[in-house]
């Protein structure tokens, strides 16, 4: 009887173990766009990004997101004309999804397929580099999505009539934590 | 002594005004320098260099699609290349702005990780068409504000240089054309003046959000061009009866110039503060 009890426990406790995986958070952030104005050239930065990885049989899924309106250029006219060529109103978040192999995690430049979704689109670009450091029990992740406003159907703005640069490099630089 | 220092700040006025194009020229030809090397200007050198990132790092083989989706020139691309493109195009999501907007927010499947699971208030996540309007208005009226503006500039500047003409020399009043030129751009910078000031002050504010930046400067600035904009034309409509009437400019009208100088300088400030940063 006891047996029988012990294997219907065991029998039920493995889809458990089974689905037993390690979670990551983003402790830390700075994503950065860059544009470029025949006059004058603009970072704006966001610390208020959020993110989370869930691993599960050797797989890993990522979220990052962050509202459109924390990113600061350092001037609030431009930064609200920014939030309405991007249509921050309606779409208030620009987030990335990406899919890794959990052993990828561990290598030194991280090749990822991101799905940004901004702006009302969403756009795949594909093998991505990030470069990885571990800094204790956290890791840092860095590099650089190659945006382009064209991408997301989003009309270069202009001032005194010249237009924006098409390519809006980001950086990233987010540490992450497993919990 | 006077028409010397006239002169001068005039001049000055009228290379503050010019300075945007000459720059832009300086521009254009950096920009074209850079256009030969695509990777120096699609990443900006100080990233570059913070993340040690290799000089082919978007344009190796291992990057694929990243590398494909920063060449700009598609004529270079290979078939193969045009077709992943084309590919890549098609992940592109077709839904329209609604749906794209249910998209944003959608459950997401197995083991990925939601929008709300990080943590964002709703209010955060899910789009406001009204809030979306009043950006659009506000953008709206702000380049209308913005074009009226510098359309504004030329006959200002046109006011300034036909100023001592309209005035007279040695004691001697100017020619009555030069004086109804002179009013004229003085009477037409007014009129596009207030028509730009209308765009700027009734566009509509976003509730919730500070100014900060060099805007502040911009604004500051039209706290000293606005009552000139309205002292220089009473001031030179009172100097242009006296010179009518066969007078010299005296009392009040007298400092009519020095209220245009102001204006204009305030002007030219408030032009530069959001053109270079």
């Amino acid at each position: 009887m006891i047996k029988k009890v012990f294997l219907v426990l065991l029998v039920c406790a493995l889809p458990l173990l089974a689905q037993a995986g390690s979670q990551w958070t983003l402790e830390q952030s700075t994503l950065t766009y860059h544009i470029s104005h025949p006059l004058h050239e603009a970072d704006g930065m966001t610390h208020a990004a959020r993110g989370k990885g869930i691993c599960q049989g050797g797989e890993c899924n990522f979220l990052v997101a962050a509202p459109v309106k924390t990113f600061d250029t350092g001037n609030s006219n431009r930064d609200l004309h920014m939030l309405e060529v991007v249509r921050g109103g309606e779409f208030p978040m620009v987030s990335v999804r990406f899919h890794l192999p959990e052993s990828e995690l561990t290598s030194a430049t991280i090749h990822a397929d991101l799905k940004i979704q901004f702006a009302g689109k969403t756009v795949e670009y594909h093998q991505v580099p990030f470069k990885r450091q571990a800094k204790g029990s956290e890791i840092q992740v860095m590099g650089i999505i190659p945006m382009k406003l064209s991408d997301f159907n989003i009309k270069p703005p202009s001032l005194l009539d010249m237009p924006i640069k098409n390519d809006v490099p980001v950086r990233v630089d987010t540490l992450w934590r497993e919990q | 002594m006077n028409a010397n220092r006239l002169g001068v700040i005039t001049l000055i006025f009228a290379g503050l005004l010019f300075t945007p194009a000459h720059s832009f020229g300086q521009t254009l030809k950096t920009t074209a320098k850079l256009d030969r090397s695509p990777i120096a200007w699609e990443v900006p050198p100080a990233w570059r260099k913070a993340l040690s990132l290799p000089p082919d790092l978007y344009t190796s083989a291992s990057n694929g699609q990243a590398a494909l989706a920063n060449s700009d020139d598609d004529a270079e691309q290979s078939p193969d290349a045009v077709r992943e493109l084309l590919l890549q195009d098609e992940a592109f999501s077709l839904n329209d702005p609604l749906g794209a907007a249910q998209q944003q927010t959608a459950p997401p499947q197995g083991n990925e990780p939601s929008l709300e699971g990080l943590g964002f208030p709703a209010s955060a996540i899910h789009g406001n068409a009204k809030e979306q309007a009043l950006l659009n208005k506000r953008s709206h009226m702000l380049q209308i504000h913005q074009k009226l503006g510098l359309i504004t500039a030329i006959p200002m500047v046109a006011a300034i240089f036909t100023g001592p003409g309209a005035k007279g020399h040695h004691g001697l009043p100017g020619s009555p054309t030069s004086r109804d030129v002179h009013a004229g751009l003085g009477i037409l910078t007014t009129g596009l003046y207030f028509s730009s000031a209308y765009f700027a002050i009734r566009a509509p504010k976003v509730p919730g959000t500070k100014s900060y930046g060099l805007i502040r400067l911009h604004k500051a600035m039209a706290w000293i061009h606005g009552p000139g904009m309205i002292i220089t034309p009473i001031l030179g409509s009172i100097a242009f009866s006296q010179l009518s009437n066969g007078e010299r400019v005296h009392g009040i009208a007298k400092y009519h110039a020095w209220a245009a100088y102001t204006t204009a300088a305030a002007y030219g400030v408030a032009i530069l503060s959001v053109t270079f940063k």
